[in-house]
């Protein structure tokens, strides 16, 4: 490790809020010494064993009681030398602490500094890393949770199979090439059948990421229906505040809303929409049209009605090709039960294939809790087969260029193109195998044909 | 005899004529001292030329004017192609030298060259004053003074060879080896290691029974290296080669000696790094038991002489041992053993010291090829004289040197390879380094070359013409293929000479990207004349690489980006914030010229290249 980092960072490593405990981090060259002026305790550190001891600040005012722990160079999360103060938590103290450590020498870390030195002395590899900025910032708890599995590696995991599987299949066929009269050649069928398989482990990368993506940056939910329905009822009380215009006016909300909405722990990106008609009003016209797009994009659709009078000949239109639409998960309310309903249930669990239904009275709250465990039973339901990866877009991209690649190679197999160009495919892939995980290893397949195969005339 | 010279090249094998006669080209006073003049250029391990990436070595010396391609034209005895239809930009050729023949055809191109004296002597020490080199000292104690020294080895550097327990100083069986010039060479500050090769033994041809064996054929086409070379005469005379395998016999005779072998008997006798990529029998044995059977190849090695080379079996077992090897082999089990096998060590420079012309940093004047960087292979070692000659003579001009880049040619992956990257086993050449593979075919290796050698006066004009007489057929022929279509005329007739069954409608060119369509059978179905082969493949391959090409030169560019990030000389990378130690201790032994090579440094992480950039932007 290159000594550079000079400096001693500190900083709060737990989120802000009011949990129990917080941890004040240090790293870098000082941090013991710099701990040893906030830290109330006779000389002698044991690395990585918890002391119990009082932190006091400049003028000997007792601040705190906290467990302080040593762990030297090279065995701690940033590979440099830490001290991890673990103090009460709530907003002031953790951070007076903080205060003390940059009077003493510190220097106070920027956001992701930590990881960002794990990474540069070699502690994490590229994927990793951004597991960890994932979950500094995940948004639900669940998103959390996946954030962590990934730190675990999974995403590594994963990729290092696909990169395992593609050397393989490229060192058979490399090796043919450099020692073109030592081989029998092999059919390209072996090529395909192998390059198939692979095609498909991407893809399935492709849909554990894409279900982690909503887990972390929300579900895409759409609330629809027909005006003066009550869908900005229901997003105001999903997000818990008066943020759209509710009035009684039919075709109030022109322009829609979005807002993250978390529940227990289950993220939703919630966007409220125009009510959907047919309209003369060539403003709230734009508004319908961008609700069509909305629900494109959506993956959770409720559909708000008023449950109390005859729903509209058009919205029923309307409905017929939103339950055709793909790989949507739908919810119903029938809205205004205090208002007496009566929208025949049964019609439409029937003409629209709906499971999910639920009578309530938004206005005055009833039914909500119900309406959010449906939403929960919704989402996390039957995704038993894809579990969630967490991904973020750069590696997305990358995931989605390994496919890419191997599609062409397979477009281009079948079409009779030689081995040489197909090749290329799958060395493209293996640098951007490497570039996702930060490595820079060119050998690789060299050292799979030596490896694999008795070479050499 | 002279004392003073341009030019003194070390060694006279493939590396050394090769450099000597770029010099020669140049106008340049060259000297070869060499241990046995009468041996230059002479085959001491297989007797081929050519394969996969070394055929396209040899193609690209031919494009700057090299030596290789015509003398192995002119002296083959048998010519195939490999990797025919795995596509065009790794179809190479392969021939087998008459090796005398081989051997005598270089020393003569050597003599034609007025300008090129032949020094029998070693040489032992450097002149060197104040890091610039002056000279070199004889064996015999001569004073031999140049501006420029270009040293090609091969393996004679404190040479030792191998056969069984018995340990022989040599370069080559039957060599003396030179020592004193690695001490000379550690005395100006360089890093020596040490590596292993080996090779097979010979046998008696009347000895051999070929008739139960695998008949490896010549080719029939006219092939050949050189543009230069007339299109060979197909009656010309050539020899089979055969294939036999190795047996349980061979196997036991192998496993129940390795007490002798002076690989695996545990004295540690050899120290040196062997190559993975050619093992010995003793290696492939112990290190692929679950395979059977290997394959073991008889090749002849000329016409007049009765050797025939038994590839495959490079083994460095006592004689005896050899003989059982030998004979446990079908066909072989009367074979009689006109020379054994035997393991070469020798020290080489390692080649991270060396800068991207070849020379040695720090010292003015000094250049290496060959074995000595670390190499295995006559066609890389040619590779490399022409190169390094090339630049000696350069250097004296006070110009620039030439290096070529990764994306345009195997001699710049060659070359960049072992200055960024160094290497711990003899290296040899294979397509699959080659990042830009589907560029650096056998038949654009002038485009590529030519126009910079021609400019740098290592091309003939003869050879500049045919260069342009070729560009401009390629240009026309494809600017036809595009713009004509196939009628119903010329459907039928496809379908009725080929069986190619196709409706009327796509351009020619179009045509061509179908697997069962080339460019004679769309040319003779118009009653034209066919092209010559590799003008043929020249424009075959421009028509159906056309999206994978344009695909690697994004990616050329992509690289440019990083390979325009001039780092100055004067860095100090410990002063790179965020870089890691194994980066800066890499980076500043290597000292790339720029962020590109940086990156391909092992050690070096893409994050450290992040570093690297922020830091110059910074500071420079």
């Amino acid at each position: 490790m290159n000594n550079s980092f000079a400096d001693t960072i500190a900083a709060v490593a737990t989120p802000p809020g009011s949990g129990g405990v917080a941890i004040v981090r240090l790293s870098g060259p000082d941090s013991l010494r710099t701990a040893e002026e906030v830290v109330r305790k006779s000389p002698g550190w044991i690395p990585r064993r918890m002391y119990f001891c009082k932190i006091s600040d400049g003028e000997d005012n007792v601040i705190d009681e906290a467990l302080t722990v040593y762990m030297p160079a090279p065995h701690s999360y940033t590979g440099e030398d830490v001290v991890e103060i673990h103090c009460h938590g709530g907003l002031a103290v953790p951070n007076i602490i903080v205060d003390l450590c940059v009077a003493a020498g510190a220097r106070l870390a920027h956001p992701g500094e930590f990881t960002y030195r794990a990474f540069m002395s070699g502690k994490m590899d590229l994927a990793e890393v951004e597991a960890v900025l994932a979950l500094i910032q995940a948004r639900s708890k669940d998103g959390a949770a996946l954030a962590a599995a990934c730190l675990g590696g999974s995403l590594s995991a994963h990729i290092k199979s696909v990169k395992d599987k593609i050397l393989d299949v490229a060192a058979r066929y490399e090796a043919e090439i450099d020692y073109g009269d030592e081989f029998v050649s092999s059919d390209m069928s072996v090529m395909r059948d192998n390059c198939e398989a692979v095609l498909e482990e991407v893809e399935g990368i492709i849909s554990m990421a894409s279900r982690g993506r909503t887990l972390t940056e929300g579900i895409e939910t759409v609330l629809i229906g027909p005006p003066n329905a009550g869908k900005s009822t229901l997003w105001n009380l999903l997000i818990g505040e008066d943020r759209a215009l509710v009035t009684p006016y039919p075709g109030t909300t022109r322009d829609m809303l979005a807002e993250y909405v978390n529940l227990d722990g289950l993220c939703l990106h919630v966007t409220d929409t125009a009510g959907l008609r047919d309209t003369d009003d060539f403003v709230e016209s734009l508004g319908i049209a961008k609700t069509k797009g909305s629900l494109d994009r959506a993956e959770l659709i409720i559909i708000v009605i008023d449950g109390s009078c005859d729903i509209p000949e058009d919205f029923l239109t309307v409905l017929d090709s939103v339950v055709k639409m793909p790989d949507k998960r739908l919810l119903l309310l029938l809205n205004k039960q205090d208002c007496g309903l009566t929208a025949d249930e049964e019609m439409l669990r029937r003409r629209f294939s709906l499971d999910a239904i639920c009578r309530c009275s938004l206005k005055l709250g009833q039914g909500t809790a119900e309406i959010k465990q449906k939403i929960r039973d919704i989402c996390l339901k039957d995704n038993v087969n894809t579990k969630p990866l967490n991904v973020n877009q750069r590696q997305r991209q990358i995931i989605v260029k390994l496919r890419d690649n191997l599609t062409s190679l397979l477009r281009d197999l079948d079409s009779g193109v030689t081995c040489d160009c197909l090749l290329y495919y799958l060395h493209d892939c293996i640098r951007w195998i490497d570039e996702l995980t930060g490595e820079n290893v060119s050998d690789d397949i060299l050292d799979r044909v030596f490896s694999k195969f008795c070479l050499g005339k | 005899m002279p004392h003073k010279f341009d030019v003194i090249i070390v060694g006279g094998g493939h590396a050394g004529t090769e450099a000597a006669l770029t010099c020669h080209r140049l106008g340049c006073r060259t000297a070869i001292v060499t241990t046995s003049p009468f041996r230059m250029g002479v085959m001491p391990c297989n007797p081929s030329i050519g394969g996969p990436a070394k055929s396209h070595l040899v193609r690209e010396i031919d494009a700057m004017g090299g030596e290789m391609g015509k003398a192995i034209d002119d002296t083959f005895i048998h010519i195939r192609r490999l990797n025919t239809g795995k596509g065009l930009a790794v179809q190479s050729i392969r021939a087998q030298a008459d090796r005398p023949k081989y051997n005598e055809r270089i020393c003569q191109a050597v003599s034609a060259a007025e300008n090129v004296d032949v020094i029998q002597d070693t040489a032992v020490s450097l002149i060197c004053e104040d890091k610039v080199i002056k000279g070199v000292i004889t064996q015999s104690g001569h004073k031999i003074y140049a501006g420029a020294v270009v040293i090609c080895s091969g393996t004679f550097l404190s040479g030792v060879l191998h056969l069984g327990k018995l340990t022989l100083p040599g370069g080559r069986s039957g060599e003396a080896p030179a020592f004193g010039l690695s001490q000379s060479l550690k005395d100006i500050g360089l890093t020596l290691g040490r590596l292993k090769t080996g090779t097979c033994p010979r046998l008696h041809r009347d000895s051999v029974d070929f008739s139960g064996l695998d008949v490896l054929s010549y080719c029939r086409e006219p092939l050949k290296f050189s543009d230069m070379s007339k299109d060979p005469d197909m009656s010309r005379p050539q020899l089979d080669c055969y294939i036999t395998r190795t047996t349980e016999k061979t196997r036991q005779a192998v496993m129940n000696n390795l007490d002798k072998s002076p690989l695996y008997d545990g004295s540690g006798i050899i120290t040196g790094v062997g190559p993975r990529y050619c093992p010995s029998l003793e290696d492939k044995f112990v290190r692929f038991p679950e395979r059977e059977v290997h394959l073991v190849f008889l090749e002849p090695e000329g016409f007049d002489i009765d050797e025939i080379y038994l590839q495959g079996v490079s083994t460095s077992m006592p004689l005896e041992v050899q003989i059982d090897m030998v004979r446990s082999l079908p066909g072989l089990e009367k074979a009689e053993i006109i020379r054994p096998g035997y393991a070469v060590e020798y020290d080489y420079v390692l080649p991270t010291q060396l800068d991207f012309s070849l020379a040695v940093r720090d010292i003015k004047g000094l250049y290496l090829a060959g074995q000595i960087n670390g190499t295995s292979g006559y066609e890389e070692a040619a590779a490399q004289g022409l190169i390094a000659g090339l630049n000696a003579a350069r250097f004296l001009d006070g110009r620039e040197p030439f290096i070529v880049r990764r994306d345009q040619g195997y001699i710049g992956v060659l070359i960049d390879d072992l200055v960024c990257r160094g290497t711990s086993e003899p290296y040899r050449m294979h397509t699959s380094r080659a990042e830009y593979r589907l560029l650096l075919r056998e038949d654009n290796a002038d485009d590529r070359l030519t126009p910079q050698a021609y400019e740098m006066g290592i091309v003939s004009t003869e050879q500049w013409q045919k260069y342009l007489t070729f560009k401009e057929a390629a240009a026309s022929e494809i600017d036809r293929l595009q713009s004509r279509h196939l009628n119903k005329d010329m459907a039928e007739k496809l379908n009725r000479m080929y069986g190619v069954s196709v409706s009327p409608g796509p351009s020619l060119a179009e045509l061509l990207h179908r697997p069962d369509v080339n460019l004679s059978m769309l040319r003779n179905c118009e009653n034209l004349p066919a092209f010559e082969l590799r003008l043929g493949e020249k424009i075959e391959s421009l028509i159906l690489y056309d999206g994978y090409i344009e695909r690697q030169e994004r990616e050329v560019k992509r690289m440019s980006e990083l390979e325009n990030v001039v780092i100055n000389e004067t860095i100090s990378y410990k002063d790179v914030i965020g870089m890691s130690g194994e980066a800066v201790e890499k980076l500043g032994r290597v000292r790339p010229h720029n962020a590109a090579q940086a990156s391909r440094i092992p050690g070096v992480s893409p994050s450290d290249i992040r570093a690297l950039m922020i830091h110059l932007r910074k500071n420079f």
